[in-house]
């Protein structure tokens, strides 16, 4: 126990240790950390009508991106498949990346739906009274938090036997990655059955919702560890392998064409029949009496999915300079479709026909970035802490190596890891 | 306003006269028996109509009751409803009279299915209190919402519409933005052109 | 060196050169402090917003415990029935009439409109603010009006915006919505917390000291009903109605879903609600459905009702119906009859039979024959 303590311990003052661009990247995320905590303030004195919500648009820009980020965290996943059920060995140190990545997606996801409520102070009496099964919310907090507990478990326990330099127990790890390939789908599918179970908004009362939001999510997730590995590879001494890329393109590619096909299968049921239920398809594609607030922002997330797609099919992709153009595209695409194309629409026109749009306003934003920044924040620290482990540089039985560097103690200091 | 918070866009609340708001009836039947102002004194319909012969059929040909507005349709003669010989009595059709206090009554000869459901709650207004033959249940009678000369109601002011936060710009009329589509049997065709 | 051994956590880069002793000790700890002072200072000034929160802004003790509804013993209940008397005395120097009433025995309530009534006139939405204590400023109200356009029950080609000089306007009718208090309400499956029930009589109430404001029974809404306090509240104090129960219309707090919940602090002691009393045409119509004499039983067996979006399978109980005449402007076939008579009967037109005027005959070929029968009428007394 008091060497788990101390292990959290030199993690903490390790996350304190880095070069100049580390310091400015956490610099620059405590910024807007900080201003989105101070925005978050300004929401709690004020009520939440510093957000751009209204009855009529109820569920805004935090939800939105709730959605997206579950989605995120759900992506982990597919880095689990292609190790432990194809035994793809190279890729293994990935999953912990990967998993990283979910905790700090879940926790964000978490996050979100906090600063959604109106009173955030009577948290407790989702203790004291849960409305089980029948709100599609407490399973989502069951199936969230079990989550996040899931992937803290198999990260921890395999970075702490790194650290320990002994060889993981497979009894408490490998049954559980097994659960959280089943988990992770199913955070997603439960967060999609939120919306889809509501038979008094057409625009999600469909049954490819739940398809849609895994297939998006399966293609940015990935593509977002692409890109943080491509981070990883530039700025630290972790060496990727470049067929970690390549699993992760084709992850992307295939997740990608099945999301834009469910896409299309959507437009068409909602669009074809002219129908009343198409009312919010309608507005959203192509705008209603007047208002068109979200069809820019459609088709260009359209568009930006369907450039990514292309470039993706094409062999140059296979270069990193441009896979990375078409991640960053495509997860700006999905982040769009799936949380202004998806969750705003539904609310306009409002169940009784009235047209109310929705702008997030900058309060709202301000805290939404700095989730975000606190997410990065923690994700940051998260494998910053990871990497010297599974290195072998930070061990219980020395000091903390630089890399590439071997100091040693003066023979005269005695050292105590 | 603090400089820490936020300026929120709240809209000030809509002015309603609390005279809009009244509850009760809409107008004061006549009394039973009916009477009337005459020069600040308040006289019994016969006190003239027991000395004067007054056998005007028709609101034009009326010399007194001026402020008396008849549009009743086809109703269009005061003898249909009021008793020719005793002006304190209205009739009925097959010469019976009654008091001005049983005028639903007379309604009913030619309002058959409103009386019907008058009669079983479904049409007028109840007040006080929804328990069936309670004390505090009161029903109002006919001319208690309509005026017997002219009893199509008068148009209403409306009360303001909604004004509800960060509303946006919504359009007040109806035809222009909204209404039927250019396909539709129902295209506006019907609507101003069909009466009047 | 001193006989202690050099003892200290070996980590971070000030160990780390090559060779060099860590004699940076000192002045690492103090550039470590100043920055943990920066940041607790820059924390204190992201956190400076909230000491604009009120004193009612925080949640007392005792309300912070405050079990659920449904679980409160009537000594509890009491207590915070006296919390929240207290805080609106202080808020609006009115000491409230403030009960928690329980639904009557025997009693579903169920309300009628008729379409063919309405006018528009919008008195029902703000008869309903008055007595239920709404914010003002964000604009709460529970009722909306719908202006729709004839030949349709889409309520997408409504209009609630409508500002016509006088109303009703003659090509359209209008349809008030409000809380449908639904049989099988999708607000109440989806509420996270339990903190909106339908209660033996039927109606879907908030427990207003429960409520998270997730708003996720807003989303769940076919029919638009539920309100969210977005901001705190702003209600004149002369505008308060002391008249409150606990599930209904006591002032409501910021983070709070709100909604119609038929006055049930006026319908639980056998009174109309507010909506119901204000409407000039006698268009709303509330009861008892278990009772086989109310007025809304009468409609609902004798007029042609129907519900809106029954196919989302709500099963409400509210219900819609037109009565023989519609819509409720001047009937253009009336019109159109009173002319031809004009024109054919001339002076004699209008008289009835039995009275000085044209013949019989004249008449009935006017009229449909069974008209000119003066049957002897089941005139029974009026009730008035």
């Amino acid at each position: 126990m008091r060497m788990y303590l101390q292990f959290l311990a030199r993690c903490f003052r390790l996350s304190f240790v880095g070069d100049r661009r580390y310091y400015a990247w956490m610099f620059f995320l405590t910024v807007f950390v900080l201003l989105g905590i101070n925005a978050y303030c300004k929401q709690l004195v004020q009520g939440m009508a510093t957000t751009g919500m209204t009855d009529q648009v109820s569920w805004g820009f935090y939800i939105a991106n709730f959605t997206f980020l579950v989605g995120m965290a759900a992506a982990a996943v597919m880095l689990v498949i292609p190790v432990y059920i194809y035994r793809n060995r190279e890729l293994h140190d990935l999953v912990i990346f990967g998993e990283l990545f979910a905790v700090a997606a879940i926790v964000m996801a978490m996050l979100f739906v906090t600063v959604d409520l109106g009173r955030p102070d009577r948290f407790h009496h989702l203790l004291m009274r849960f409305n089980f099964p029948d709100s599609m919310l407490t399973w989502d907090i069951l199936v969230l938090n079990g989550y996040l507990l899931l992937n803290l478990h198999i990260c921890g326990y395999l970075v702490y036997c790194a650290y320990r330099r002994r060889e993981p127990s497979k009894i408490f790890y490998i049954p559980f990655v097994f659960i959280a390939i089943f988990w992770a789908i199913t955070i997603h599918t439960v967060t999609a059955f939120l919306y889809s179970g509501l038979g008094g908004r057409p625009f999600w009362n469909s049954a490819v919702v739940a398809p849609r939001f895994l297939a998006s999510a399966f293609a940015a997730g990935p593509a977002f560890l692409i890109l943080t590995l491509a981070v990883l590879a530039r700025f630290t001494t972790y060496r990727v392998v470049p067929k970690a890329f390549m699993t992760l393109r084709n992850v992307v590619t295939v997740a990608l064409t099945v999301s834009m096909f469910l896409l299309g299968s959507e437009m068409f049921t909602e669009l074809y029949t002219g129908s009343a239920h198409g009312a919010s398809a309608r507005y959203l594609f192509f705008g209603m009496h007047g208002r068109t607030a979200l069809v820019p922002w459609i088709w260009s997330a359209i568009g930006l999915n369907l450039c990514a797609m292309f470039l993706l099919y094409l062999p140059i992709s296979r270069r990193l300079p441009v896979l990375q153009i078409a991640c960053v595209m495509l997860i700006v695409g999905i982040w769009i479709e799936k949380g202004m194309g998806m969750i705003v629409p539904a609310f306009i026109p409002t169940p009784l026909g009235e047209l109310v749009e929705y702008v997030p306003t900058l309060n709202e934003l301000l805290v939404t970035i700095g989730i975000w920044a606190g997410g990065l924040l923690l994700y940051t620290v998260l494998v910053r802490v990871t990497i010297p482990v599974l290195s072998g540089r930070l061990t219980f039985d020395r000091p903390y190596q630089l890399p590439d560097e071997i100091t040693r103690a003066p023979d005269h200091v005695q050292t105590v890891g | 306003m603090s400089p820490r918070l936020v300026t929120i866009p709240l809209v000030p609340a809509a002015k309603v006269d609390s005279s809009a708001l009244i509850v009760g009836p809409r107008r004061v039947a006549m009394t039973d028996p009916p009477q009337l102002l005459v020069e600040g004194r308040s006289e019994n319909c016969n006190a003239c109509h027991q000395v004067f012969r007054s056998s005007s059929v028709t609101r034009a040909a009326l010399s007194y009751h001026q402020e008396i507005v008849l549009m009743h349709g086809l109703n269009d003669r005061c003898v249909n409803c009021h008793d020719a010989e005793n002006r304190e009595r209205l009739t009925l059709r097959d010469g019976e009279t009654v008091p001005f206090a049983d005028a639903p009554r007379l309604c009913a000869q030619c309002h058959g299915t409103v009386f019907r459901d008058w009669e079983r709650g479904t049409h007028g207004l109840t007040l006080g209190s929804w328990i069936t033959d309670s004390d505090q249940q009161r029903r109002l009678g006919c001319n208690e919402c309509h005026d017997p000369h002219s009893p199509r109601y008068p148009a209403y002011v409306p009360l303001p519409g909604p004004q509800t936060l960060r509303m946006g710009e919504q359009d007040t009329d109806s035809a222009a933005a909204h209404g039927h589509g250019k396909l539709s049997p129902l295209r506006p065709r019907m609507g101003k052109e069909s009466s009047h | 060196m001193s006989g202690k051994p050099d003892i200290r956590i070996w980590d971070g880069p000030t160990a780390a050169r090559v060779g060099m002793e860590p004699e940076l000790t000192r002045r690492s700890f103090l550039r470590t402090g100043a920055a943990a002072l920066g940041a607790m200072a820059a924390l204190a000034a992201a956190l400076a917003p909230l000491r604009e929160l009120g004193g009612d802004d925080m949640p007392s003790l005792g309300q912070f415990l405050q079990k659920h509804y449904k679980e409160m013993t009537s000594d509890e209940m009491e207590e915070a029935l006296e919390r929240i008397r207290i805080k609106v005395e202080a808020r609006f120097d009115v000491r409230p009439h403030l009960r928690d009433i329980k639904p009557m025995e025997g009693v579903e309530f169920v309300y009628a409109l008729n379409l063919s009534r309405c006018i528009g006139c919008r008195k029902c939405v703000h008869a309903c603010v008055a007595e239920n204590n709404q914010s003002r400023s964000p604009e709460i109200q529970y009722i909306r009006v719908i202006e729709m356009p004839r030949g349709t029950l889409d309520v997408e080609q409504g209009n609630h915006h409508y500002d016509h000089p006088t109303v009703p306007d003659e090509s359209h009718f209008y349809m008030p919505v409000q809380c449908h208090q639904c049989a099988n309400p999708p607000c109440v499956k989806v509420c996270p917390v339990e903190a909106t029930w339908q209660e033996a009589d039927g109606i879907t109430v908030v427990d207003y000291d429960w409520c998270i404001g997730c708003r996720y029974c807003e989303a769940a809404c076919p029919y638009w009903a539920r309100r969210f306090n977005f901001a705190k509240p702003v209600l004149p104090k002369e505008q308060l109605n002391p008249n409150m129960s606990y599930l209904s219309n006591r002032p409501r707090e910021k983070g709070v879903m709100e909604k119609c919940h038929f006055c049930l602090h006026r319908t639980r002691e056998g009174r109309m609600p507010a909506c119901v009393e204000i409407c000039p045409t006698g268009a709303r119509k509330f009861g008892n459905v278990l009772d086989p004499r109310s007025e809304v039983s009468e409609i609902l067996r004798t007029k042609r009702v129907f519900v809106l979006k029954e196919e989302v399978g709500t099963l409400p109980r509210f219900f819609y119906y037109f009565d023989e005449r519609y819509p409720n402007t001047l009937d253009p076939e009336a019109l159109a009859i009173a002319e031809r008579l004009r024109r054919e009967e001339g002076d004699a037109y209008g008289a009835l039979p039995g009275a000085d005027g044209p013949s019989r005959a004249v008449v009935a070929a006017a009229q449909p024959a069974d008209w000119l029968a003066p049957a002897a009428m089941p005139v029974t007394g009026a009730r008035a």
